[in-house]
């Protein structure tokens, strides 16, 4: 599903967009760093801090992406579906590992910690 | 047709496909090739690191690039060599777990990092936020070495059979620097890199040990060289003080001591002996006309002279008393019985040659009254060893041989050797000796017969010796070369010794 050209769009060069929705059906969107990719049906969301984007999939599985390649501005959109969590691995290795090297660097070692890898399966892509 | 128009098309765009693989795997191993010449080219650690960099650069646009090493406590990584900065800064300091550099270093794996300048923003932005709440806890910010805005990183671990050697790290103001699929290859060129960088810092540190082994070399030898003259003069000391303590003892004691033979402590042994004992007839009665130094003179050359006769036979000496002289044989060093008794009774008639001598030459010297000796030996068993306290040991004799020894001395003639039978017996084929009378000695229940020495068995008939008070004569027949003259002096002798009496 995910193809070589979407791949630009998932280095976290340009940030993108998450929208998610609470069980009573109230949208949330928020800008995050990074989608990962983690094979061509799932990407990867960094959970760092409890958030709303977190308390509402906890609620409604469900969300929407959009994620942009930096060299051609092009938007593409994602459907999603939240799968599992991974707290290990090789996934949250290379996560966790960015994360504490932009947080070493700020002096915030300890403080800003990757607490899981929220796997998300990819449902559709759409320009 | 028109589908196998299709398919050779098809097959001519894989083909075409192929081709350019092919040509990016050889361009590939070239690469590999050419850098890994250069940098083994070099036992220089500066300059296999500042090759490796330029060929990046050549090969891949690397225009800011670094090699960090891993320090020896393995708890940071100095910067070694950077290219493409406007400061080199070279030997700055990174921690492991600190910054990309850090990180890669701390969990050995690639790290390609975009979009540096917005997470750093990001970050910051939740560093201000933190800090609101929670002021004390943070650490200060870090400076690392390299770009300071730049967008992209990719730091790439150095290893040896997974043993971190350093981080090469590339750094770009823009978004992206290598295609993914560069990856392995410029991994591999890094762990080349690893491994002739060992190689110069192995390389490095055997030339700094062989110095250190050189120094440590030098440092011995000026050591053994002061530990060998110590040894001399300390040798040299106990030399002189055992040199001087030799005239304390026997000879024979003296070298059985310093041989670790005998051991010195209170131990003693019965043991078959022959005892010799001697003293100067009117020697007491000297000692009261003589000047003290005259009588030490004189006494001393006696008693070197004995002494000389005495180790020339090999006998013990155990003390000298006044002008007494208590010699024996058979301990520590024995020849056997007969042995011993002839060595002790040859060295008695040695003795009174030497006596003769000495005599001669004190007589020119004006001593007016000859010195005459008596000497008595006797074989038998006695007790021998250190006797005395832990502090002070004699090396000496004792029991009824030694005084049997010193009775048959009194009682012998002036100039005589007198032996007990026990010697007499074991002595009787080489010397020819004159039986004399049995005497009671004090602690012996029966008489003990004496003899007097003559002389050897196959003693020189041309030797005429004699000696009594006032007269001390000896001719030597052999040695007379006019015999008529030889009479006509003894004639004259006789004649005036007549005409006295």
């Amino acid at each position: 599903m995910i193809k070589d050209k979407h791949m630009p769009a998932l280095q976290g060069m340009f940030p993108s967009w998450i929208t998610s929705c609470s069980s009573d059906g109230e949208p949330n969107t928020t800008v995050i760093s990074q989608i990962w990719y983690v094979d061509e049906n799932h990407v990867a969301l960094s959970f760092q801090f409890f958030n709303k984007t977190k308390k509402n999939i906890s609620e409604n599985p469900y969300a929407y992406a959009t994620i942009s390649d930096p060299s051609t501005l092009k938007q593409y959109n994602l459907e999603l579906k939240f799968d599992h969590e991974e707290t290990e691995g090789e996934l949250f290795d290379e996560m966790d590992m960015k994360l504490q090297a932009i947080a070493s660097m700020t002096g915030m070692t300890g403080i800003f910690k990757l607490r899981a890898a929220d796997v998300y399966k990819v449902i559709s892509i759409s320009e | 047709m028109s589908v196998c128009m299709d398919k050779i098309s098809q097959s001519k765009n894989e083909l075409e496909n192929i081709k350019i693989l092919l040509d990016r795997k050889s361009k590939e191993i070239e690469i590999i090739k050419q850098i890994s010449n250069q940098i083994n080219k070099s036992l220089d650690l500066n300059l296999i690191a500042s090759s490796m960099l330029s060929l990046m650069n050549e090969f891949f646009g690397f225009k800011h690039s670094m090699i960090l090493l891993v320090s020896e406590n393995k708890k940071h990584l100095n910067v070694l060599e950077t290219y493409g900065y406007e400061k080199r800064g070279i030997g700055a300091k990174v921690e492991f777990g600190v910054g990309v550099i850090g990180i890669v270093a701390e969990k050995k794996k690639l790290m390609r990092m975009a979009n540096l300048g917005m997470q750093r923003s990001y970050m910051q932005a939740i560093r201000e936020q933190v800090q609101i709440t929670n002021k004390n806890k943070l650490q200060d910010k870090v400076e690392l070495p390299g770009l300071k805005n730049a967008e992209s990183q990719v730091a790439i671990p150095m290893l040896i059979d997974n043993e971190l050697v350093g981080v090469f790290s590339v750094e770009s103001e823009k978004m992206n620097i290598f295609d993914k699929s560069d990856e392995i290859l410029i991994g591999i060129l890094a762990n080349q890199t690893a491994s002739a960088l060992e190689n110069a810092r192995l390389y490095q540190l055997e030339q700094k040990r062989l110095k250190e082994l050189n120094k440590a070399h030098q440092e011995l030898e000026s050591l053994n060289i002061n530990l060998e003259k110590k040894v001399e003069e300390r040798t040299s000391e106990l030399k002189t003080l055992s040199e001087k303590l030799s005239k304390y003892f026997s000879p024979q004691v003296y070298e059985s001591i310093f041989s670790g033979k005998l051991d010195v402590k209170v131990q003693t042994k019965r043991k078959p002996l022959t005892v010799f004992f001697s003293d100067l007839q009117g020697f007491t009665e000297l000692t009261e006309r003589l000047e003290p130094e005259v009588l030490t003179e004189l006494l001393t050359q006696y008693l070197t002279k004995m002494s000389n006769v005495a180790i020339k036979w090999g006998g013990t000496i155990d003390k000298f008393i006044g002008d007494a002289i208590l010699v024996f044989f058979g301990d520590p060093n024995s020849r056997g019985d007969e042995e011993d008794a002839i060595a002790c009774v040859s060295m008695a008639m040695d003795m009174l040659e030497e006596l003769n001598k000495l005599r001669i030459s004190w007589r020119k010297k004006g001593l007016a009254k000859p010195l005459n000796a008596r000497m008595g030996i006797h074989t038998g068993v006695c007790t021998v060893g250190n006797f005395g306290s832990e502090d002070r040991l004699d090396y000496t004799i004792i029991g009824n041989g030694v005084n049997l020894a010193s009775r048959l001395e009194a009682r012998a003639g002036i100039n005589k050797i007198l032996l007990s039978e026990d010697t007499y017996l074991l002595i009787r084929n080489k010397i020819i000796c004159e039986k004399k009378e049995a005497i009671n000695v004090k602690g012996i229940s029966y008489p003990v017969q004496t003899y007097e020495v003559v002389k050897f068995s196959q003693e020189n008939d041309n030797l005429i010796e004699r000696n009594i008070p006032g007269l001390s004569l000896s001719i030597d027949k052999s040695e007379i070369e006019d015999n008529k003259i030889a009479i006509k002096v003894v004639s004259e002798v006789l004649k005036d010794l007549k005409s006295k009496s």
